[in-house]
C-alpha cells in the first residue's frame, strides 16, 4: 500500500483495526506499464524532492528509477490540471488508458494482530547554523545533496561539480556533527551514529569520480567507525591521503571573489585557521520527522527526548504499547546492517504471539495437470506484444509477428496491444490449449519483471513453466532504437529467431518437493543464543541449544548493565528460567558439535556431551558462538595488581570490592588491544563501557579523580548522553594516538600513567590507584564450527554474512544464519536483535513444509566428467561434491543456484545448466548471426 | 640406476615402472613389471621422450590404487604436478627416477639438448614463425604482421589431433576438440584459429611446456609458442604458476576461487590489476 | 575477476592484432546515458576497424598469404 498513511488505530495487542487514508494515486496500478510517456508529454516542471531539489521532475513521476512499484502517480498540488483545470495531457497520451482524475482518497480498516513502526528518519536541516551559511552559499551542501550529486541519476549524472558555477571542485571540506553531538545551537544531543563513515565513503567515491586529484578534508569530533571493517575503511582513506582534522569547524564565508569557501577553525592546539575550499559538504544528522511525532501520539507510544522510541536494552524493537514494535532510525540512529537486522527481529517479534494463527487464512492453489510433451515435436506459439506504442510505436510489430510465422516449429503467431493484460492471459491459455502449443515464446518486455506472470499462463494451461523464452523487443530494442524504426524492426526479428531457435530446443526441468525437518540447531548459549532459542520456540519449533559450559549467559555473566543502565544479572536469569522451563527447547549444557551434515531443510549434526554421541536432525542452525575478551600483554596488565580489565572492573563494582572505596585515583585506557596491528578493528563497546563504569565510580565516590585516555570516543547514538554526564561529572578525558601509547610503570601498590596532553601539549603524570583496561574483544576462530556449516570467516576470525549490508544474519549457506558477537563485536541490545534477527530468518525456512528443488540447476553428466574437481572449486556455493566411488563430481540441487560457474570452467563441459545447455546456448548464437 | 628399479619391483615400492626399453636399438615406452623384471637391463635413458605420465593417467583410472614408478626429468614432473592438481593422479601412487632435462621458461639452465633450435627454413622464418624464437619476438610483431604469420601457421594445420594425443596433460574424456559446436569436426582444413585457441585456452594453467605437442606435430606449427602465451597471461593476471606445485587448486579462468563473500570494504583507486 | 578474463582475452587476441575488438567497461544499471555513450563508440570502432580479417585466412591460397607475408 503505497501513498497511504495510518490515520488511526484501536483495539489492543492481537486485535487491531487500523484506519489507513489512501491517498489518491490518479494513475491505475493495474493498467500503468510504466512507459513514461505520461511525464514526457506533462508540461509541468516540479522541484525534484529525491535530488533535493538540485534538479525538476515532472507533475506525473516516478520518484526515481528503481520506485517499487513502478507505477507513476501524479503530484496534484503541482498538476496543472488539478490546480487550473486545464490541461490532461498525460491522459491524452497514456497508451494504456491509465490515467484516471477521478481517483479519490479512499479510508481501509485494516484488522491486524501485531504493528510495526519502520518510519525512517528526516536529515537534518543545517539552515538553523547560520555561521555555515547553507541558505546563502549554494557551494554548502547537505550530505544528502552530495550523495545525488555524486549519482549516475543525480543532477550531474555523477560528474563531480559545485552547484554555483558547475565547475569541477578540486577541494572538499566536509563538516561532522552538523545536527549531531549538539545541544546548543539544537536540541541533537546524540550521535547519528552513521555519518563519519557515509562522510568517509563520499571522500573516497568523490575521489573516484573527480578528474583531477581531489583534496578531502574532513573537520571531525571523534572519528565513529565503530562497525565491522569500517576502521580499515578509515584508515585506508586517511593513507590514500584524505585529510581528517580534528576540530569543529566555525565558520564559513564566502571569498571576495569567485564562489569558493573560506573555513575558519581552531586546531587541537587551539590556534586559529583558515583555509580555502571549492565546496563544503555537511555530514547533517538523523532525526525524527515531526509527522512521525504526531503518528506516535496518536498510536499513544512513549518517546525519548530527541524522540525516538522508549525502548529498553533487552527489547530493543518493542514500543510502550504491547503489539506495537518499531525498528530502524526511528528506533534510535543506526546504519543499513542494524536497520535491516531490526527489521527481521521486529519481524520476529510481532510474529511471536500470533504463531497460532499461522495459515489459517492462506488458499491452496489449484494447478492442473502438466502435459507430457517430450514425445511432441516442437510447436511454438509466439506472442508479440506492441506494449502500447512501446514497441508498436517504433517496431513494425506486424511485420515481427509474419517473420515469426515463418521460423521453424513455429505454428502459432499473434499479435497483442499488452500481452501481459488479464484478458490476453486467458486467451492465450485457450490458444495453447486449442492448438496444442507444446513451447511459447512472447516478445515483449523484461523477463525480470514479466517472466513469473507468462510462466503462471503456461502452468495453467497445463505446460511445464520452463518451456517459455522472453525475446526483450522493448528494453533492448524499441527504447533504444527509437529514432531507427527499420533497424529496430530488424533487430526485433533478430531477437525473436534467437528465442525460438533456443525455445525449440527447450525440455521440461522438474522441481521436486524435499521435505524440511522444522526444528533448529541453536550453538551457543550466551545472550544472543537463548534470545534466538526462545524466538523459535515460542513460534512453535522445537530447538536443541547447544552450550559448551556448564552455564548459560557467556560473556555478559561478567557485565554489570546495559547502557541504558539494566541490570543484565536479571535478564541472564530470566532468560535462563525460560530456557529450561521451555518444553520446545532441548538443552545440551557441556556439549560440543562434532559433525554436521546435510543441507537446508535437512541438516544432520552429531552432538557430543562427555562421551555420549548423539544426532539430531534439524531443518536450520543459528551461530552464536560469541567471542572472547582480549587478555593484554601490556601496561602492566598480570604483573601489577592495580590493572585490571574492564570486565574486572565490572567485578570489582559487583563485588563491592574494598579498592574501590579506597581509590582516590582511577585510570582508564581505551582500545588496548584494538585499533592495532593485531586486531585493526574497533570492539565497539569499550568507550560506552568504560563511560559507564566512570560514571559508576563517580556515583559512588564524587571526588574521586579520573582520567580516561582515548583515541577516539565512540559513544554513538544515545550512548553520546552518557559521554555528556561522564564530562559533567568532572571525568577528564585526554586523547592520546596509536604512534605514543601511555606508558604505565610500577609505582609501589600504585601505578604511574604518563602520557602527552595534545591541548595542554606537554606531557603529565598521573598516580593511579586503579588502572583499567578496556580491553578488545577478539573472536574464538572456530575453523572447525566454519568447516562443518560450510561457512566463511573473515581475517579477523568474524563469520561472515552473505551480505554485509543487506543480509547481516544470513550466509551463502542456505540454512545456516547468524547472531551475537560472533558476528562482531556488539552490545546486548544489538546482539538481542540480531538474535531476534537470525530466528526470523531461520522462521522463513521453517515455516515451509517443504523446500522446492530443481529446476534451473546444474547436472554433471558423469560420463564426461574426468573428476578434475575444477568445478567444486569455482562453486560459491559448495554444492558440487566428489563422489569417490565413481570418480566423478555430482550435484546438490538443494543447493545448486544454478549459477553456471562449473559449466563455464569445465574442460569438458560435463555440467549442464539446465534450461541454459550448450545446444540451446549455441542455438541462439546461431540465431542471433543468421541475419 | 636399474638396481634401484628392480628393487622397487620385487619389493613391490610400485607395481609398474614405466621407462623406455631398448628394443632393436630404438628406445620404445616400456611398462617394466615384476613379471619380467629382466626386461629392465634394457633399460635406456637417452633423448628420447614419450607421455609417459599420460600412460600412468590410463592405469590409474583403470585401477585407482595401481602404484607407479616413472622415469621423470623436470618436465614430466611438472606434468606429474599438474595431474595431481588436476586429480588424475595421487602424488602417494607415483615415485619418480630423475633423468636430466630440457630448457624452457618454466625451467631456465638446463642442459637437455633435445630442444635446441635445429632446422627451420628460410621460407618458414621470412613467412611463417621460426619455432625457435623467444615468445617476446613473436608478441613483438605488429597487428598485421603477427595475423598473417600465425594464420600461415594454422593454414598448415591437417587437424590429425596430434598435439592433443601426445599431450600429458590433456585427459579429459570429452575434449572440446571434438565438438561440433565449437570447432566443426568434419572439414579439413580445420576452422582457424578457433581450432587452436581452442586447444590454446584449455591449456592455460595446463601447459607444462614439454614441446611433445610441437614434436608431434607434422607441420611444424609453433604451438609450444602459443601455450607459453597463454600461460605468460596466467601467470601475469592470475599469478598461476603451472605445474611448479602438485598443491595448488586447478587454474580456472574464473579465477581465485569463487566466492559470494564480500570482500572488506576497501576504497579503489583506478581499476583493479 | 572480469577485468583478468577479458585481458586474457584481449592478450591471445593481440596474437593476430584484434584486440582492440573487445572491450571491457563497467556500467551500472542506473547508468543509462553511460552505457548508450559506450556501446556508440565501441560500436563506431568496430565499424571503422572493418569486417573481420581472419574469415579471409580460411579461404585464400597459401601463396597469396606468403606474398602478404612479404
Amino acid at each position: 500500500m503505497t501513498l497511504s498513511e495510518v490515520k488511526d488505530i484501536s483495539g489492543k495487542e492481537g486485535n487491531f483495526t487500523v484506519t489507513v487514508a489512501r491517498h489518491p494515486r490518479y494513475v491505475d496500478m493495474n493498467k500503468c506499464i510504466a512507459c513514461g510517456t505520461c511525464a514526457e508529454k506533462c508540461p509541468k516542471k516540479v522541484d525534484d524532492l529525491y535530488n533535493e531539489r538540485l534538479m525538476k521532475r515532472k507533475a506525473i513521476y516516478v520518484p526515481y528509477s528503481q520506485t517499487v512499484p513502478l507505477k507513476y502517480a501524479i503530484d496534484a498540488d503541482n498538476c496543472i490540471y488539478f490546480q487550473k483545470g486545464k490541461c490532461r495531457a498525460c491522459e491524452k497520451f497514456c497508451p494504456a488508458g491509465a490515467v484516471n482524475f477521478d481517483d479519490k482518497e479512499t479510508e481501509v480498516a485494516l484488522k491486524v494482530g501485531s504493528l510495526i513502526l519502520a518510519p525512517g528518519f528526516k536529515s537534518f536541516d543545517p539552515s538553523r547554523y547560520d555561521t555555515y551559511a547553507y541558505t546563502t552559499l549554494p557551494n554548502v551542501v547537505t550530505s544528502l545533496e552530495f550523495e545525488r550529486i555524486l549519482s549516475a541519476t543525480g543532477p550531474f549524472m555523477g560528474h563531480l561539480s559545485r552547484p554555483s558555477d558547475k565547475a569541477e571542485p578540486a577541494k572538499i571540506a566536509w563538516f561532522q556533527c552538523v545536527g549531531s553531538r549538539d545541544v546548543n545551537r539544537c536540541d541533537n544531543g546524540y550521535c547519528s551514529s552513521v555519518c563519519c563513515m557515509y562522510a568517509i565513503k563520499q571522500t573516497v567515491i568523490a575521489r573516484e569520480h573527480s578528474k583531477v586529484p581531489l583534496d578531502c578534508a574532513v573537520f571531525f569530533m571523534d572519528m565513529r567507525t565503530h562497525g565491522k571493517d569500517f576502521d580499515r575503511y578509515y584508515e585506508h582513506a586517511e593513507k590514500d591521503g584524505v585529510r581528517f582534522i580534528r576540530s569543529r569547524a566555525h565558520t564559513v564565508e564566502p571569498m571576495p571573489e569567485g564562489d569558493d569557501l573560506l573555513v575558519t577553525y581552531a586546531d587541537e592546539t587551539g590556534h586559529l585557521q583558515k583555509e580555502v575550499f571549492n565546496m563544503v559538504v555537511l555530514s547533517t544528522g538523523l532525526e525524527v520527522d515531526e509527522a512521525v511525532v504526531s503518528l506516535s501520539e496518536r498510536l499513544g507510544i512513549d518517546l525519548d527526548e530527541y524522540h525516538f522510541t522508549l525502548t529498553d536494552s533487552f527489547h530493543p524493537v518493542a514500543t510502550s504499547v504491547p503489539g506495537i514494535y518499531a525498528c530502524g532510525a526511528f528506533t534510535g540512529p543506526k546504519d543499513i546492517p542494524q536497520s535491516v537486522m531490526e527489521a527481521s527481529a521486529a519481524a520476529c517479534a510481532a510474529t511471536e504471539s500470533l504463531a497460532p494463527a499461522r495459515n489459517t487464512c492462506t488458499k491452496e492453489l489449484i494447478i492442473p495437470p502438466e502435459r507430457d510433451v517430450r514425445r511432441e515435436p516442437p510447436r511454438i506459439g509466439v506472442f508479440v506484444c506492441n506494449c502500447g506504442i512501446n514497441i508498436g510505436g517504433v517496431v513494425r510489430v506486424p511485420e515481427v509477428a509474419e517473420f515469426a510465422r515463418g521460423l521453424p516449429h513455429v505454428v502459432y503467431v499473434e499479435e497483442n496491444l499488452f500481452t501481459c493484460s488479464q484478458d490476453t492471459q486467458d486467451k492465450m491459455t485457450e490458444v495453447i490449449k486449442e492448438q496444442g502449443l507444446n513451447r511459447v515464446v512472447v516478445a515483449a518486455c523484461t523477463p525480470r519483471t514479466h517472466e513469473e506472470l507468462f510462466q503462471e499462463t503456461l502452468i495453467n494451461a497445463g505446460l511445464n513453466k520452463y518451456l517459455f523464452e522472453m525475446a526483450n523487443i522493448r528494453n533492448h530494442d524499441s527504447w533504444v532504437h527509437g529514432d531507427d524504426p527499420d533497424a529496430a524492426t530488424e533487430k526485433a526479428k533478430d531477437l525473436v529467431r534467437m528465442a525460438v531457435a533456443k525455445t525449440a530446443l527447450l525440455s521440461p526441468l522438474q522441481q521436486t518437493d524435499l521435505p524440511i525437518s522444522q526444528s533448529a540447531l541453536v550453538v551457543g548459549g550466551g545472550i544472543a543464543g537463548m534470545t534466538a532459542s526462545l524466538a523459535l520456540a515460542r513460534q512453535g519449533y522445537p530447538v536443541h541449544l547447544v552450550e559448551r559450559s556448564e552455564t548459560l549467559g557467556g560473556n555478559a555473566r561478567m557485565l554489570n548493565q546495559a547502557h541504558k543502565g539494566e541490570p543484565v544479572a536479571d535478564l541472564i536469569q530470566k532468560l535462563t528460567e525460560e530456557i529450561r522451563s521451555e518444553k520446545r527447547i532441548t538443552l545440551h549444557e557441556n556439549s560440543v558439535i562434532t559433525h554436521v551434515d546435510g543441507f537446508i531443510g535437512n541438516f544432520k549434526t552429531e552432538i557430543a556431551t562427555g562421551s555420549s554421541r548423539e544426532i539430531i536432525d534439524h531443518g536450520v542452525a543459528i551461530l552464536a558462538t560469541g567471542a572472547a575478551e582480549y587478555k593484554p600483554k601490556e601496561y602492566l596488565y598480570g604483573e601489577h595488581e592495580a590493572v585490571v580489565t574492564h570486565l574486572e572492573m565490572d567485578g570489582l563494582l559487583r563485588n563491592n570490592d574494598a579498592r574501590i572505596d579506597k581509590a582516590r585515583q582511577v585510570v582508564f585506557i581505551q582500545c588496548v588491544g584494538s585499533r592495532d596491528d593485531e586486531h585493526p578493528y574497533c570492539s565497539k563497546v569499550c568507550c560506552t563501557h568504560t563511560v559507564e563504569s566512570a560514571l559508576e565510580l563517580k556515583k559512588r565516590n564524587p571526588d574521586i579523580n579520573i582520567v580516561v585516555l582515548y583515541r577516539d570516543m565512540r559513544t554513538y547514538g544515545k550512548r553520546e548522553d552518557l559521554y555528556r554526564a561522564a564530562r559533567a561529572a568532572g571525568v577528564i578525558f585526554v586523547r592520546y594516538s596509536r604512534d605514543e601509547k601511555p606508558v604505565v610503570t610500577a609505582d609501589g601498590g600504585r601505578v604511574d600513567v604518563r602520557f602527552r596532553d595534545p591541548i595542554l601539549d606537554r606531557t603529565l603524570t598521573v598516580q593511579a590507584d586503579l588502572l583499567c583496561l578496556a580491553t578488545a574483544i577478539v573472536s574464538h576462530k572456530d575453523e572447525t564450527l566454519a568447516q562443518f556449516f560450510k561457512v566463511p570467516m573473515d581475517g579477523d576470525g568474524w563469520f561472515l554474512e552473505a551480505h554485509q549490508k543487506l543480509r547481516p544474519v544470513d550466509f551463502a549457506n542456505d540454512g545456516v544464519f547468524l547472531c551475537g558477537m560472533a558476528h562482531y563485536p556488539k552490545p546486548i541490545d544489538e546482539s538481542i536483535a540480531q538474535a531476534q534477527a537470525a530466528a526470523s530468518r531461520a522462521l522463513t525456512v521453517l515455516a515451509m513444509d517443504t523446500i522446492k528443488v530443481g529446476g534451473i540447476v546444474s547436472v554433471i553428466d558423469p560420463d564426461l566428467c574426468s573428476g578434475c574437481l575444477a568445478c567444486i572449486q569455482v562453486c560459491p556455493f559448495n554444492a558440487i561434491s566428489f563422489n569417490e566411488e565413481k570418480k566423478v563430481a555430482e550435484v546438490n540441487e538443494a543447493l545448486c543456484k544454478g549459477c553456471g560457474a562449473c559449466a563455464a570452467t569445465c574442460p569438458s563441459e560435463a555440467p549442464v545448466l539446465m534450461g541454459f545447455n550448450n545446444t540451446e546456448i549455441y542455438a541462439q548464437i546461431r540465431g542471433a548471426l543468421a541475419a | 640406476m636399474k638396481e634401484q628399479i628392480k628393487s622397487w619391483l620385487e619389493q613391490g615400492t610400485v607395481d609398474v615402472f614405466l621407462g623406455y626399453r631398448e628394443v632393436d636399438h630404438h628406445p620404445i615406452p616400456w611398462c617394466f613389471t615384476q613379471e619380467a623384471i629382466e626386461e629392465v637391463d634394457d633399460l635406456v635413458v637417452s633423448p628420447a621422450r614419450y607421455s609417459l605420465e599420460k600412460i600412468a593417467t590410463h592405469m590409474a583410472a583403470e585401477d585407482p590404487d595401481i602404484r607407479i614408478g616413472m622415469l621423470a626429468r623436470d618436465c614430466n614432473n611438472r606434468a606429474l604436478n599438474v595431474l595431481y592438481v588436476w586429480n588424475q593422479l595421487r602424488p602417494e601412487q607415483v615415485v619418480t627416477v630423475e633423468a636430466n632435462c630440457c630448457p624452457s621458461p618454466l625451467k631456465e639452465h638446463a642442459d637437455c639438448s633435445y630442444l635446441e633450435p635445429g632446422t627451420v627454413g628460410a621460407y618458414k622464418k621470412a613467412v611463417g614463425i621460426d619455432n625457435h624464437l623467444r615468445l617476446e619476438a613473436v608478441e613483438a610483431y605488429g597487428p598485421e604482421e603477427g595475423r598473417n604469420r600465425w594464420m600461415y601457421e594454422f593454414q598448415k594445420c591437417i587437424k590429425c589431433y596430434g598435439c592433443r594425443n601426445i599431450c600429458p596433460v590433456c585427459f579429459c574424456r570429452e575434449c572440446s576438440l571434438d565438438h561440433d559446436d565449437l570447432v566443426g569436426t568434419g572439414p579439413l582444413l580445420p576452422d582457424i584459429p578457433i581450432f587452436h585457441l581452442v586447444r590454446a585456452v584449455h591449456m592455460a594453467g595446463r601447459c607444462i611446456d614439454c614441446g611433445l605437442c610441437e614434436d608431434a606435430c607434422p607441420m611444424d606449427i609453433p604451438l609450444r609458442l602459443l601455450y607459453q602465451k597463454v600461460n605468460r597471461i596466467a601467470m601475469d593476471l592470475f599469478d598461476y604458476r603451472t605445474g611448479t606445485s602438485g598443491d595448488q587448486p586447478p587454474f580456472s579462468i574464473l579465477g581465485d576461487r569463487v566466492t559470494l563473500e564480500p570482500k572488506p570494504i576497501q576504497p579503489v583507486t583506478g581499476a583493479e590489476a | 575477476m572480469t577485468i583478468k578474463r577479458i585481458t586474457f582475452l584481449q592478450e591471445l587476441l593481440g596474437l593476430f592484432g584484434l584486440q582492440e575488438r573487445v572491450h571491457l567497461a563497467w556500467i551500472s544499471s542506473a547508468e543509462a546515458q553511460k552505457f548508450v555513450e559506450v556501446v556508440t563508440a565501441f560500436t563506431e570502432k568496430i565499424k571503422s576497424l572493418g569486417p573481420n580479417p581472419l574469415p579471409a585466412y580460411r579461404d585464400a591460397p597459401r601463396a597469396a598469404l606468403a606474398a602478404a607475408a612479404h
